[in-house]
């Protein structure tokens, strides 16, 4: 157990994170079209929820998970997504026997667990592994509001910095905090609420950090020509030109397309 | 071509909310082609000044101007910051902060493609190339040390083709070497291309060996202004160095507090795959001593520090505290009360909203009121202890992030470059706190680039291998 929570911590989770964006572009599904991939994404995000059929919502699974695999979903968010799949088809199923339910309801639950597997998996599939620059450019020629796109950005270029911070909080005032002995129950309980309370108070003086930091980045924004940029026409074209639909980027709809069909109808 | 590069007339600034002004009835004019340094104690205006060449005063920060400003010319009052941006540079004291893509390509690209300059990306490569970053093209900033994240800022910049380039301290965030580098572009620049350059710079060193002309700035006005050897020995004069210390070679006298057997330390890289950062390192640390450690950035100073404070993970060897043996994971869970951390951003000491609850909480159990009053006298900080230490002045929050380490009453007293980015003052009362602290049951160990601690401050120096970057 120790072993597992030494390699879950907040240096693992973030270079998973890292990982998953930044070191990837070389998949097969990074080099398609955000745009695609948005609108991809965002189809089955609803379609599943209008599929009754088993073996047409196990199709289409079968496509996102493929996807998945495809665009090298890192091993963290992947078992975060299972664990996530496996606790709502548990719920499920729990709630099912308290309302009087029995073995019939096993089921309909896994059909309403497809559905959410198939949603997310989509999600994480494209969002935890696309570039976020291009991630944002696709957003802009959507016409997302300009505050979007840039969080989207910003964020991932501040991610990093931010966990460093954070992490080093929390490391020194651990340091000065005085940490009860995990001995016997009211031991280990007042040694839990310890580390609960340090984790929490350590975004306070992480929030002040930030906000001076932001400081200088809006001045060095303004300085860069972000704002003029967003509404200037040629900007624009630069900046989209890089966006471009391919033979790639078609076959990879129109074989999702015939798959889902062929799910459905057959 | 006859008009210098920039002229001010009888500027005043005030910024909004304020009681003063920052800058008084400055005037300064600078010709073409020079490398100027502007030195001055905190407050004495230097960065209000950068902003108003840059456009940031007035387009962005409102306030009370007064005067004139004159850029390539041209009245730069009346211009955008875009129209400014091509002609002025600006590198902040704060680069790590003005970095704003994750990717080298993509955030030497952007003020160009911002600006919407359809050959941005030959304006790119040759900023890129400008700045000694080709061998980096492809890298994340993220993978980039401080230096070339320097270097990076100043690429960002040099694309959008300015003719004058305002550097807020380049060295204060950077090691000797790294600071060579990029200063070493900077006269490239000046030099080559005839660019303008100016630099707010305290150390006089590097003025004289860079720099063609001096100014010091003072409360807001202009205190004096000279050539740059003239500048630099004025600066010696006004604060001279610090007294190197004599050794006489003899190991010293106190116990053996710690020794450090057999250690590594490193961290793990994206594929999991541990990285030694130190390996095979030992050290012994006696009571009452003062030892500073010295290495260009990334060659492991504050790794050691981190992992002599139990605050890094991927750690292992033995730490002999007292003649008692323990493991790392052990060291970890005694550490408390034994060895206090300093980092080398001070903001980051803070966990309270006010210096002195911040030292009371570093004292634990053994605070009283009395005791961090005494604390706070013996640092100079009694009139700031009512103050969100994030919040002052760069050398009051060194001062108080070391009490907050000395409020801990450690053995081992570990503070990470804690004169870096202070000007002369300031850095001069920094190192007087240093040289009080001393209690003969404590060693102290300091990791620095400042040769002033290496050599008039630490009873002994251990210079780190750079292991490259």
């Amino acid at each position: 157990m120790s072993r597992f929570t030494d390699r879950i911590s907040s240096d693992f989770i973030m270079r998973q994170l890292m990982k998953g964006t930044m070191s990837q572009r070389d998949t097969i599904i990074c080099r398609l079209d955000p745009r695609v991939l948005l609108v991809w994404q965002l189809f089955f995000a609803v379609a599943p929820f209008f599929l009754r059929d088993l073996k047409a919502l196990t199709a289409v699974f079968l496509l996102v998970a493929v996807v998945a695999f495809l665009s090298h979903v890192t091993l963290l968010i992947f078992c975060l997504f299972v664990l996530g799949v496996i606790e709502k088809f548990i719920s499920l199923l729990v709630i099912a026997r308290f309302f009087g339910g029995n073995s019939e309801a096993v089921l309909p639950a896994l059909i309403l667990m497809l559905k959410f597997a198939t949603v997310s998996l989509a999600a994480v599939a494209v969002y935890t592994t696309m570039d976020p620059e291009k991630l944002a450019l696709a957003l802009e020629w959507f016409r997302f509001p300009s505050w979007l796109v840039f969080s989207v950005s910003l964020g991932y270029r501040m991610l990093p910095i931010i966990a460093e911070d954070y992490t080093a909080i929390v490391l020194l005032s651990r340091a000065r905090t005085p940490i009860p002995e995990p001995e016997g129950i009211t031991g280990r309980i007042r040694w839990f609420l310890c580390h609960v309370k340090i984790l929490f108070s350590a975004f306070y003086p992480l929030m002040l950090n930030t906000a001076k930091r932001i400081r200088v980045i809006s001045e060095a924004l303004e300085l860069r020509g972000f704002y003029s940029g967003r509404q200037d026409a040629a900007s624009k074209q630069l900046r989209f030109a890089s966006l471009s639909f391919s033979g790639r980027d078609a076959a990879f709809l129109g074989l999702s397309a015939l798959w889902c069909a062929a799910g459905v109808l057959l | 071509m006859s008009s210098p590069a920039l002229e001010l007339n009888n500027v005043s600034f005030r910024y909004p909310g304020a009681a003063e002004d920052s800058l008084r009835d400055l005037s300064l004019k600078v010709e073409r082609g020079s490398f100027l340094a502007i030195t001055g104690s905190n407050g004495s205006g230097k960065t209000t000044l950068c902003k108003l060449l840059v456009g940031l005063i007035p387009n962005y920060i409102q306030g009370k101007t007064e005067g004139s400003v004159f850029v390539n010319g041209k009245d730069a009052l009346a211009q955008s910051i875009g129209e400014l941006a091509r002609q002025v540079g600006f590198v902040c004291q704060d680069f790590e902060n003005q970095v704003l893509c994750p990717s080298v390509l993509q955030e030497v690209a952007y003020g160009p493609v911002n600006y919407g300059l359809a050959n941005y990306g030959e304006l790119r490569d040759k900023a890129i190339e400008d700045c000694g970053l080709a061998e980096f093209r492809d890298s994340y900033v993220w993978q980039l040390s401080g230096g070339r994240v320097h270097l990076l800022a100043l690429a960002g910049t040099l694309a959008l083709t300015p003719d004058i380039l305002v550097i807020d301290e380049p060295t204060s965030q950077l090691d000797a070497g790294n600071a060579e580098m990029v200063y070493s572009v900077l006269r490239r620049m000046n030099r080559e291309e005839g660019k303008t350059v100016l630099v707010i710079e305290h150390n006089p060193d590097i003025i004289a060996r860079y720099c063609t002309a001096c100014v010091k700035m003072e409360g807001g006005r202009l205190a004096w202004s000279d050539t740059a050897e003239n500048g630099a020995a004025r600066l010696n004069a006004e604060y001279p160095p610090f007294q190197k210390r004599q050794r006489s070679g003899e190991e010293p006298g106190g116990d053996v507090l710690l020794e450090l057997r057999d250690l590594w330390a490193g961290y793990r890289d994206l594929k999991e795959e541990p990285v030694p950062v130190l390996n095979d390192f030992s050290l012994t640390l006696r009571e009452g001593e003062r030892v500073a450690v010295t290495a260009g950035n990334g060659a492991g100073k504050t790794t050691l520090l981190k992992a002599l404070a139990g605050q890094l993970k991927e750690v292992s060897g033995s730490f002999i505290w007292k003649g008692e043996a323990l493991d790392y994971p052990a060291w970890k869970k005694r550490v408390r009360g034994r060895a206090a951390y300093v980092p080398q951003n001070p903001a980051l000491s803070f966990l309270k909203d006010s210096v002195e609850k911040d030292i009371s909480f570093a004292m634990g159990s053994a605070a009283d009121g009395a005791k961090v009053r005494e604390l706070l006298e013996n640092f100079g900080l009694s009139r700031l202890s009512g103050r969100d230490g994030r919040l002052l002045s760069g050398g009051q929050m060194r001062k108080a992030a070391i009490a907050i380490g000395a409020a801990q009453s450690p053995r081992l007293l570990l503070l990470d470059e804690p004169t870096s980015g202070l000007d002369a003052a300031s850095r001069r009362s920094v190192m007087e706190i240093l040289m009080k602290l001393s209690d003969p049951g404590m060693a102290c160990v300091i990791a620095t680039h400042d040769r002033a601690i290496a050599e008039s401050w630490a009873d002994r120096e251990i210079a780190l291998d750079r292991q490259d970057s």
